[in-house]
């Protein structure tokens, strides 16, 4: 397997996580473009312009991407359901327009001049962030992010914040966005708006229903699979759109939960005592 | 002599043109179980729904442990001291009993980032009350599995993990065959002496009788009497509430049954 | 000049409109968001795409984009919405037909290619133009904004006034009891995903004759802004989506005369997370519907 591929694995694993971490809190989000692209614009600026080394720049971008996603997550996470959907679908409709309109980071003719990514940073932020989602598994922050999703009314009436909780979700989820906006760019070494449109954020969330949404290994695996099985059979490649939407087409019919559906305990009696 | 618990002063619930509570009154003393009964549809959920803040009142004020609480919000409410069950069971089901339990304790959901990296629960807290419930033997076993009667023991065990002063306990004994009743009588016990009040609404009236200190009976939305147990199940209308229009002694029997 | 910009707002708020209409009926009906809308509108330009290249007859393609478009509801409702039961499955069942769409769109990029198609029937209607109420009128801004007005009062009548939009709204009051009262409720499904769908194919027809090309994009960068409108002007209501659709054309077309160029874009989605935010039921809605919006 090529080192690009990897490296667009390992962007395609963030992109996933990143949806996966506001899901494990209850909120479905199409969102995840957007903040890849603030994340990206944000590193690129910061690279091209201000003569940053690459990695701190990724961090900035990231963290751009998490401030942000806190600011349009208070409002956006007012609604539920449907309406979050609809919400962030017009984040990230929105932004591709607001990039566009930007002479600063180029418009609609793009920015470029980044460089810098190599496969061992997207594997290092694969590392990185999947120990840190490891870790939360095994938390009593897991429990709490998942009576949230389950119930978010009972939740609030046992005394949890669920607002915060959610808020900060979310503002994690596109933190993570951010940082795999900015490797891309580094290694793309040009973008343009309409690159962040909003079929990166159907994806995004597609590769999380594949792999199953009750724990982070299916998110993984559902970008790994989308992003590495095309490349081998040819015919997958010219059609990958077609075949990604069949895949979700019949498992949605057959299997709606994804392929990886235990939820893993967070703590077992059992194993305490003896 | 402390302040009561609970005092709640006209509550009023409308939903479009119906109204659902009507100048509700009333209080919990510390160290009662106030039980409310009436008939379906006379407002005891919307009621408990109104104290917890899962709905806002119409009209009308809440205090508690002598603050006011009229518009406090549902999480401010826990977190000053009120718990509940719910009539239909809504238990985090693709947790464990342990998990169910361990989320309410008041250290996790106050913070629950910090409780991530320092990765602290209070696990004996936690394992007395599933002994207290009688639920050690299931604390593994995932929530949405429960047999009946341990679903809402369990209930009752999360809803006391949050450290309540008052518990609102909303039809604990629904469905429940009389064995279980006479256990869940003995839980209520229980759970009282870690409380410092209980607003048990309730339709069996054996789980009344054994536990409640005062009644308060609703219909229609309006509170139509309170006082003692026997004082306000031989009210007239509590019975014609409950059996029709009918005044034969062989009736009011059937309520003291 | 202003007048043309409102004319041409209208026309546009028109197109909109027909595909909220759709969009917003499923969503009254059987709670759900149908995602595969947006690529049908797309899908009826091709449609007339190849009747016009075979005949080159404006009424045959609109007939033909119609029926093929009903088709493809029935289609997507097979696939995708047949489940009518939890909450959880309308999830499942929005997902499902964002896939179909994604499906749809793919295919189309293989058999016709990425780049815009020019449209052969773009002078059907002549190249004059005319005058009412002394604003110049093109020939399909006045058939589009024609169409929409009855294809909206046809709707209109069939729901108010037929057996058929009788048997729909019953099962968009309670699925169940209109079973149990012996309405077909999986057949009425199916027309209201024909209806709808149908409309949004012509709607998409209507914007190739405008635009002069067939173009596979505007799913998304068309399409997609009457889930704006459907949510501003209330979901499942009718006159929502309608009036929603218009203004929304209208908003752009202002937006568009000040100068604010291809911002325009950002007033349709930011005025709905405002509605969403203000008043979530959106302008026409009930609170029902709007009901599971605040979180």
């Amino acid at each position: 397997m090529s080192s690009d591929l990897l490296l667009l694995t390992t962007i395609n694993i963030l992109m996933a996580w990143s949806v996966y971490i506001a899901l494990s809190a209850g909120a479905l989000t199409f969102g995840a473009s957007a903040f890849m692209a603030i994340g990206c614009y944000v590193a690129g600026i910061l690279t091209v312009k201000a003569g940053l080394p690459m990695l701190p720049a990724c961090f900035l971008g990231a963290a751009a991407s998490g401030i942000l996603g806190f600011a349009f997550g208070f409002p956006a996470l007012r609604v539920r359901g449907i309406y979050l959907i609809l919400t962030t679908l017009g984040i990230t409709m929105s932004m591709v327009v607001i990039l566009e309109n930007i002479d600063f980071v180029g418009g609609t003719v793009g920015l470029g001049g980044m460089s810098g990514a190599t496969v061992w940073h997207g594997v290092g932020a694969v590392l990185v962030v999947g120990a840190a989602l490891w870790w939360v598994s095994k938390s009593p922050l897991q429990r709490v992010l998942d009576a949230v999703r389950e119930d978010d009314e009972v939740a609030a009436s046992l005394g949890l914040n669920v607002v915060f909780v959610k808020l900060t979700a979310f503002a994690v989820g596109s933190a993570v966005a951010g940082f795999a906006g900015g490797l891309y760019g580094h290694y793309i070494t040009f973008v343009r708006p309409d690159a962040f449109n909003v079929l990166i954020s159907i994806y995004a969330v597609m590769f999380v229903i594949l792999g199953g949404t009750n724990n982070f290994w299916g998110a993984a695996l559902g970008a790994s699979i989308m992003t590495i099985l095309p490349e081998q059979v040819q015919v997958m490649r010219e059609w990958r759109p077609t075949v990604f939407a069949l895949t979700i087409i019949v498992l949605l019919l057959v299997r709606p939960q994804g392929l990886i559906t235990k939820r893993f305990l967070t703590i077992r009696l059992a194993r305490k005592t003896s | 002599m402390s302040e009561p618990l609970l005092i709640a002063n006209g509550l009023s619930k409308s939903f479009g043109g119906l109204k659902a509570l009507s100048d509700v009154s009333l209080t919990v003393e510390r160290g009662e179980i106030l039980g409310i009964v009436g008939p379906n549809g006379a407002g005891k959920s919307v009621l408990i729904n109104l104290v917890t803040k899962f709905y806002a009142p119409t009209s009308g004020t809440l205090q508690f442990a002598g603050e006011d609480a009229t518009s406090l919000s549902r999480l401010q409410m826990a977190r000053t001291g009120v718990a509940r069950t719910f009539q239909n069971i809504r238990l985090f089901k693709r947790m464990t009993v342990l998990e169910n339990v361990l989320v309410a304790d008041p250290e996790t959901a106050v913070s629950p980032f910090r409780s991530a990296v320092f990765r602290k629960s209070r696990l004996d807290r936690a394992i007395a009350l599933l002994d207290l419930m009688r639920l050690t033997k299931l604390a593994d076993q995932v929530a949405g599995s429960l047999p009946y009667g341990a679903a809402r023991r369990l209930e009752i065990a999360r809803a006391l993990a949050t450290g309540p002063k008052l518990l609102l306990l909303d039809e604990p004994a629904a469905g429940m065959n009389e064995e279980e009743t006479a256990a869940l009588v003995e839980d209520i016990g229980k759970a009282r002496q870690r409380v410092d009040g209980i607003l048990l609404v309730e339709h069996d009236m054996s789980l009344i009788r054994a536990l409640s200190t005062r009644l308060v009976a609703l219909i229609a939305g309006m509170k139509v009497a309170e006082g003692s147990v026997e004082s306000v199940l031989s009210d007239p209308q509590v019975i014609e509430a409950y059996l029709g229009p009918d005044d034969d002694a062989p009736a009011a029997e059937r309520i003291a049954a | 000049m202003i007048a043309g910009q409102i004319v041409n707002g209208l026309m546009v708020g028109g197109l909109y409109a027909l595909v909220a209409v759709g969009l917003t009926l499923i969503v009254g009906v059987l709670h759900r968001i149908n995602f595969a809308h947006t690529e049908v509108f797309m899908v009826g330009g091709f449609v007339g795409l190849v009747i016009a290249q075979a005949v080159p007859s404006l009424p045959l393609a609109m007939v033909g984009a119609f029926f093929v478009g009903g088709i493809l509801g029935i289609v997507v409702e097979r696939i995708s919405f047949r489940n009518l039961n939890s909450e959880e499955a309308s999830i499942t069942a929005a997902l499902s037909s964002l896939a179909v769409g994604l499906l749809m769109l793919d295919l189309v990029h293989h058999i016709w290619g990425t780049e815009p198609i020019s449209f052969p029937l773009v002078n059907a209607l002549g190249s004059g133009s005319f005058q009412l109420f002394g604003v110049r009128f093109v020939p399909v801004q006045g058939l589009v904004l024609a169409l929409t007005l009855v294809l909206v009062l046809v709707l209109y009548f069939v729901i108010e006034k037929t057996h058929t939009g009788r048997n729909i709204r019953a099962v968009s009051d309670n699925a169940t009891a209109a079973a149990l009262l012996g309405i077909p409720v999986k057949f009425v499904g199916q027309q209201v995903f024909f209806i709808t769908s149908a409309l949004a194919a012509v709607a998409g027809l209507m914007f190739a004759l405008r635009v002069g090309t067939v173009n596979s994009d505007i799913g998304i960068t068309f399409a997609l802004k009457a889930l704006a409108v459907i949510a501003i002007g209330g979901m499942g209501n009718l006159w929502g989506a309608v009036v929603g659709g218009l203004l929304v054309g209208l908003m752009e077309a202002m937006a568009v005369h000040f100068g604010f160029g291809r911002l325009a874009e950002l007033v349709v989605w930011g005025f709905m997370i405002i509605v969403l935010l203000v008043r979530p039921q959106g302008l026409f809605g009930s609170v029902f519907h709007g009901a599971g919006a605040r979180a």
